[in-house]
């Protein structure tokens, strides 16, 4: 022993190494597991509050403190999708919704902890939803929380519900519980397949932020489908269904339309058919379909095609006439015929399957313009540059360009003003 | 307690050069930067490596010159001891203000993003032991372990940035800052950049070899090359949005999304960071140690470490204690201090480097005087009645060989012993009685040689066959006694 | 004195062992007086080679007579005080009474085993023959590796009372001569009652003997020792124990196997990163795990999180206690099945697994996840056996700091262990060499072994005589592309530009107060060394200065230094 404190003196940084190991040491022989301490959220359901009887006493009484434009009235409910561990050995993934009312969004997350009786962990937070009545009036001030945390990534998709947050959570729930596909991979699915917009933390602020103050928020929807069942097939209820009830239902998450926000307001909804549109401006988007009706040449009389689109690149060149920029678009399709609705019983083994001719070709570039002439229509219409126009032009030639907004009187609406051009090239894969 | 520092090689040290150049210019300053000067301020990170390249090529040339001599030395020899003093308060204060401000970003990281809310004991438990191990252990071993993790920090960070290109999406827009506003976001934001002056700190303990300093070079480089990928990198994938992320090598890892099913791949980047932390806060220790040392010779090295450890403790807990107050220290008052590496050092060692050596030797004319070559206790040996002779026999001796002997070269010692092997041989010669080949082996070498008088000839004719017996065994004692 | 007062005085000495054995006879007036020791010799030499034929002989007895008559090779004529010592060896002594001069004649002889395959080594190819407890054997099975004259082997003796035999063996001309001359003052200035086994002279060779870490080389085949001796090692063969010993040591040699040299070198080199990257798991694994659980839910992948989080649920205990529990409940099954009789092994392995895999589990005292992490980590620790018991302490240490601390502790643990590994130097070598300081020629066979062919230089992580290994001329193969400039990099090159070594001529005194300065040292070195930077007297005067302030004055003696690595 004397030995031993001998050495330890010698070495008085080891000294201080064990004595701080030995202190912190007797600590953790009693510290728990995190995962015991902290309840896993997955998801975020934000709603404004319908029952104020909810809201703590605090909220609700304590008036004289609060400043003059702070409406009290205005309570935020949030939904928590919570992962509930089970004490099982094999993997096992349960989940369960909490709710919390508050003045803010901070309070009423401070408060659903109450609830479950453990701290809230938002680190592996995957989805924030929001009401579609808060996205469209004060998206901003619950943003604003959401973007301040640290803990939650700013590649946490945000969508809005058109029904409310709790209601998509609890389909949610029910979906991660039930099966294997997950709520927020259906999302990450969507938002590269579907409506095609990144509809991240990280890209909502970064379209606020930016030159063009544009910000796009997909909304979904959730469903639930009712089945007629027959006793005979009581067992092969759908996933979320209950045996005990003659018919099911059948959850699913579906997508409605795309919020577009310009300085922090609502502008306007985009369809999905409108947001192909303006995704053919947009490059970073390289799938999809399209339809040619009506086509007829010589191997098709009064066709539907149906293309698949592998690949697509744009460029794009900046010229100024009379100081006005003309931005030319050159768009390289790679398109492969997918599916021929026409008059006819037997499928062809046609070589046009394979080769798309002069007159194919034009009419998918008579399409794809027309697309996205009314992509560019509803940008100019809201006044959105959904494209990033600005960004483009600036970089090519920033005096020019700011030449031209400054001859404007309405600055704001430089795409009006614009002049663009398409050219489409084709290629068949 | 005893503190040993041994030599490092050119790989160590641009090793520990590399290091140095990474921790707040991989977390906070991408942000920040952009923050002032948006997407230009790559080129402020352009320019302030440049600066440092300056600072490393500046002390390459003043190794060059002062091959084995300290900083310090040179300091005193050419401006006296009260400026060497000051140099060297400065360095300590420096060095303690930089780990301050590392301490504290790196530990607001920390708090967020690994730990939750935890006390600052605990970060400060971890991280001075180790620290205080790796300074008093020595410079080799310091040297040796970063060594060690070098290959798993530059793979990490490589890694990083490959991965972090594939979170580029959105376009950058560039040139929307004026130069007004670049100018000022580097003013502001100067202070993590300067660490190459340890070198200077540390300047005899390394050894470099003809040709390698471009091994010093190319680390430098890399890291300059990594170090503005990454904020690169950052600044293309969050553009707009770079303000609101502090911490640029873990945030362009985490915003990639799902990583080949693995979830989340930021814990590389924290392990690098945190690896990084410990080598950075040591690094400046041990030159705070050597600053020490130099400011208070006769106080031990130990307690430069108690008195680091003492005030870092201190103004850690009572002073900074958020980021707030740790960048705000970083903008309005560390600036400040950046005067110091970037103006004041500079001009110093371009003086020094200007100023002609006093003790170097000229190329003998009329034959080197070896008494000024000779050190001061050796020279009083060889002052009595009885050396002169050999004196002058040397002085003819040394000026046969036509050696110019700098005093302080990297190879004095060589060609001095050089010098005295080759005046053994003649003293052999002499011995022997074998005037005919010492007059053809003169005759060689006088042959090239106009500047011998005839005087010098007809000495060293007589009086070295007289004293050849003495003079061999005196010039033994005095070889020995050189330590060969 | 007569030569039966000498026998007399000689059982006394002896203490009247029971062994002891002396016979007398006379032969034509002469009293011949035979002394042995029958438990250590051959009785049946001693009757027919010795004791035969001086009976049966008929004339005038003398000395030299005596030693013509006598034999085995194996006789010396001793003095008087060597006697007992002689007997104790294993030797007959003989006294005439008409001669003070006395024979002995060693007919050793006592039960060993054979050199069997060591069960710490065992090869798939390869040689399987291993050192034993008889150190002449193991001299005969260095002798036939080495057919040549430079085989030296210096005989010294350590310990009071044991008197034991120590052999070193290096080769004249590859081996550095001051490395032998350290390591012979090193074991002679030993004072210490006995020397039962090799390891007890660890702690004396080791710059630190109280360091966790090993720093003695130690192997029990011949092939493995050879191997060592040609790159420049000196052995030590220690009598009555298996184990030779190494020096200078560093940490790679255990990485090595000597499978690796009998197999692929692709092979090998994937075995070797397999067996680093298995001893880092077993060192930091259960603490990586535990610092996770307790502090960084937030780094875990979601569905590891949803595996830990269900599986334990159910454990009573907090994950530090149960992770201990675990571990200790494996060492403990290791210490039993060490020590237990074969026939009770199979038992006490079925009950084991049944608790800890099973049972347990069942039960819900333990989680699978944590089970599966200590097994890894316990079973990962034995791809390197010889490292096991340093592996072990670091595993507790990890553990500890991993759950007192987290991962910055964690991390930090590791640098600080590395700095200090980075900080032992035994006999100059650097014990992490050549991954710290990194030497790029050593790491021909280092982490990724080449084929041998290419290794044409000697380690240069510390000093041997001669670099070379295999000559340009011998380098037949004409298919390698690189093999002119390897070998103008290569070939007997102490310091060429490639390396990142450090030079020889760095100067400073080691961590360890009791290492010497190597100023002289460097000066004396070769040319290269002068030329690569030597000191210069500032530098000298520094360091002097230096150890003045911090009160150390130490001797520029030549013999006692160690000497500086590369």
């Amino acid at each position: 022993m004397k030995f031993f404190s001998h050495q330890l003196f010698k070495t008085p940084m080891l000294l201080v190494f064990v004595v701080m190991i030995v202190f912190y040491g007797f600590t953790a022989l009693g510290r728990p597991a995190e995962i015991n301490k902290f309840a896993v959220v997955t998801a975020i359901g934000i709603d404004k509050a319908e029952d104020k009887d909810l809201a703590p006493e605090s909220t609700q009484s304590d008036n004289l403190s609060m400043p003059d434009n702070v409406n009290v009235d205005e309570l935020y409910e949030v939904s928590l999708l919570t992962f509930v561990p089970v004490a099982q050995q094999s993997f096992t993934e349960k989940y369960k919704v909490i709710n919390g009312v508050g003045k803010s969004i901070s309070e009423a997350i401070d408060l659903a902890a109450l609830n479950i009786g453990r701290e809230i962990g938002l680190s592996h937070l995957k989805i924030i939803v929001i009401n579609h009545e808060l996205a469209e009036t004060g998206l901003y001030k619950i943003l604003d929380y959401l973007g301040r945390n640290i803990q939650i990534s700013s590649s946490t998709k945000v969508v809005a519900t058109d029904k409310t947050a709790k209601e998509f959570l609890e389909t949610a729930q029910k979906l991660d519980n039930e099966s294997s596909i997950k709520v927020a991979e259906h999302i990450m699915f969507n938002s590269d397949y579907i409506y095609s917009t990144e509809s991240s933390l990280e890209t909502f602020f970064k379209g606020s932020f930016g030159p063009t103050n544009v910000g796009l928020m997909a909304c979904l929807s959730s469903k639930s489908k009712e089945e007629q069942t027959s006793p005979t097939a009581a067992s092969d209820a759908g996933s979320g269904g209950s045996s005990e009830s003659e018919g099911s239902t059948e959850d699913m998450v579906t997508q409605c339309h795309v919020y577009v926000f310009k300085k922090e307001e609502l502008v306007t909804k985009l369809g999905e058919r409108d947001m192909k549109k303006i995704n053919f401006v947009i490059g970073d988007f390289d799938n999809g379909s399209l339809v040619i009706e009506h086509f007829s040449d010589q191997h098709f009389d009064d066709a539907n095609l149906s293309f698949e689109i592998f690949g697509k690149t744009i460029n794009y060149k900046v010229a100024y006439q009379n100081g006005i920029p003309v931005v030319h678009i050159d768009i390289g399709l790679t398109l492969r015929l997918s599916e021929v609705e026409q008059n006819h019983d037997l499928l062809q083994e046609n070589v046009e399957l394979f080769v798309i001719t002069p007159e194919a070709e034009r009419a998918i570039e008579k399409k794809v313009k027309n697309s996205m002439a009314d992509g560019i229509n509803l940008m100019r219409e809201y006044q959105s540059d959904i494209g990033d126009f600005y960004t483009i032009l600036h970089n090519d030639n920033k005096t020019a360009f700011h030449n031209f907004l400054d001859s404007l009187e309405d600055p704001d609406n430089y795409l009006s003003h614009m002049v663009f051009k398409v050219s489409v090239r084709v290629y068949a894969k | 307690m005893k503190v040993f520092d041994r030599s490092i090689n050119v790989w160590q040290a641009g090793i520990l050069l590399f290091v140095l150049m990474f921790a707040n210019k991989i977390l906070v300053l991408p942000s920040l930067l952009f923050e002032g000067a948006g997407m230009e301020s790559i080129f402020i990170l352009i320019f302030f490596f440049l600066l440092e390249l300056g600072l490393v090529l500046l002390f390459l040339a003043l190794k060059k010159k002062f091959p084995t001599q300290s900083f310090s030395q040179i300091l005193i020899s050419h401006f006296g001891k009260i400026v060497n003093v000051c140099f060297f308060v400065a360095f300590m204060i420096f060095f303690f203000a930089k780990a301050v401000l590392l301490y504290n970003v790196t530990y607001i990281f920390f708090r967020n993003l690994i730990y939750k809310d935890t006390s600052n004991l605990l970060i400060l438990f971890c991280f001075l032991p180790v620290i205080n191990h790796l300074a008093i252990s020595g410079l080799r071993v310091m040297g040796r372990t970063c060594q060690l993790f070098f290959p798993v920090i530059l793979s990490i960070i490589v890694f990083c940035v490959i991965v972090g290109v594939f979170g580029i999406g959105s376009r950058a827009i560039w040139f929307q800052s004026s130069w007004m506003d670049v100018l000022l976001t580097a003013a502001k934001h100067i202070e993590p950049f300067g660490d190459a002056i340890f070198l200077f700190v540390v300047m005899d303990k390394i050894n470099i070899k003809n040709g390698d300093w471009k091994v010093m070079f190319y680390l430098f480089a890399i890291s300059a090359v990594l170090v503005v990928a990454t904020a690169l990198v950052f600044m293309l994938s969050y553009t707009y949005t770079s303000f609101m992320h502090p911490y640029a090598v873990f945030e362009i890892v985490s915003f990639v999304k799902e990583f080949g099913g693995l979830g989340r791949i930021d814990i590389i980047a924290m392990v690098v960071i945190i690896i990084l932390a410990y080598f950075h806060l040591a690094i400046y220790l041990k030159c705070f140690m050597f600053a020490f040392e130099q400011v208070f010779p006769k106080i031990d090295k130990i307690y430069s470490v108690i008195t680091f450890n003492f005030l870092f403790v201190v103004t850690v807990i009572f002073f900074i204690i958020n980021l707030e107050t740790a960048v705000t220290f970083g903008e309005q008052i560390l600036p400040y201090a950046e005067i110091f590496p970037f103006f004041i050092l500079p001009i110093f060692v371009l003086i020094a480097l200007a100023i002609k050596n006093k003790n170097v030797q000229k190329k003998p004319e009329n034959g080197g005087n070896l008494q000024k070559i000779l050190k001061n206790n050796e020279r009083k040996e060889l002052n009595n009645s009885q050396n002169k002779s050999i004196l002058q026999n040397l002085n003819i001796a040394s000026h046969l060989q036509n050696v110019n002997i700098p005093s302080h070269n990297l190879n004095y010692q060589q060609q001095k012993q050089k010098i005295l092997k080759k005046q053994q041989k003649q003293v052999k010669l002499l011995k022997l009685n074998k005037k005919q080949k010492i007059l053809n082996s003169k005759n060689n070498i006088l042959g090239n040689k106009n500047n011998i008088s005839n005087e010098e000839k007809n000495n060293l004719k007589s009086k070295n066959t007289q004293k050849s017996g003495f003079f061999c065994n005196k010039f033994q004692f005095i070889a020995e006694k050189e330590g060969a | 004195m007569e030569v039966a007062k000498k026998v007399e005085n000689l059982k006394k000495s002896l203490h009247n062992s029971v062994d002891f054995a002396d016979r007398q006879l006379s032969i034509n007036g002469v009293d011949v007086g035979l002394v042995y020791l029958k438990s250590i010799t051959d009785n049946s030499i001693f009757s027919e080679n010795i004791f035969e034929p001086i009976a049966s002989f008929q004339g005038e007895l003398t000395f030299e007579v005596l030693k013509k008559l006598i034999r085995p090779n194996d006789v010396s004529e001793i003095k008087q005080e060597e006697i007992v010592q002689n007997i104790l060896k294993g030797a007959v002594v003989i006294m005439l009474s008409n001669s003070d001069k006395i024979l002995a004649v060693d007919i050793l002889k006592f039960n060993t085993r054979p050199p069997a395959e060591p069960p710490t080594s065992p090869v798939i190819l390869g040689p399987r023959e291993g050192f034993t407890e008889d150190y002449k054997t193991n001299i005969t099975l260095l002798r036939r590796r080495f057919h040549v004259e430079n085989l030296v082997l210096e005989n010294l003796i350590v310990g009071k009372e044991t008197h034991t035999q120590i052999v070193l063996a290096y080769l004249d001309g590859i081996a550095d001569k001051k490395l032998v001359k350290s390591v012979k003052k090193k074991l002679q200035s030993i004072e210490i009652d006995g020397v039962v086994d090799s390891y007890y002279l660890i702690s004396i060779l080791s710059s630190r003997p109280n360091s966790i870490l090993k720093q003695i080389g130690q192997a029990e085949k011949p092939d493995i020792i050879a191997a060592k001796m040609l790159e420049g090692r000196v052995a030590i063969i220690v009598d009555n124990s298996p184990i030779v010993l190494t020096v200078p040591f560093v940490f790679l040699e255990d990485l090595q196997n000597s499978n690796d040299y009998y197999t692929n070198y692709v092979y090998s080199s994937l075995l070797r990163i397999v067996r680093l990257v298995a001893l880092f798991l077993a060192a930091v694994g259960p603490g990586a795990y535990i610092a996770l659980q307790l502090f960084h839910y937030n780094i875990l992948p979601f569905k590891y999180l949803i595996t830990i989080a269900d599986a334990t649920q159910q454990v009573p205990f907090t994950p530090f206690i149960e992770i201990l529990f675990i571990s200790l409940l494996f060492q403990v099954l290791y210490e039993v099945s060490l020590r237990l009789p074969s026939y009770l092994g199979l038992a006490t392995s079925v009950v084991g697994a049944l608790i800890l895999g099973d049972t347990g589990v069942k039960a819900g005292l333990i989680s699978p996840p944590a089970v599966i992490v200590v097994a890894i980590a316990k079973i990962a620790l034995y791809t390197i056996p010889e490292q096991s018991s340093q592996i072990t302490i670091l595993q507790y240490v990890f553990l500890l700091i991993g759950a007192s601390l987290g991962l910055l502790g964690l991390i930090g643990g590791m640098i600080y262990f590395l700095a200090y590994a980075n900080s032992i130097e035994n006999f100059g070598a650097p014990y992490l060499a050549p991954f710290s300081p990194f030497i790029l020629g050593d790491n021909k066979d280092a982490l990724l072994k080449v084929p041998l062919t290419q290794m044409r230089t000697r380690p240069k992580s510390f000093h041997n005589q001669n670099q070379v290994r295999i000559s340009k001329h011998e380098v037949e193969s004409p298919s390698q592309e690189q093999g002119g400039e390897n070998l103008s990099q290569e070939s007997g090159e102490g310091n060429s530009s490639q390396e990142q070594g450090e030079n020889n001529s760095e100067a400073g005194t080691q961590h360890n107060p009791k290492n010497e300065n190597s100023q002289q040292n460097s000066d004396t070195k070769n040319e290269n060394s002068q030329q690569n930077g030597a000191e210069s007297e500032n530098d000298m005067q520094q360091n002097e200065q230096g150890e003045e302030k911090s009160g150390l004055k130490q001797k520029l003696n030549e013999e006692e230094i160690g000497y500086e690595g590369v």
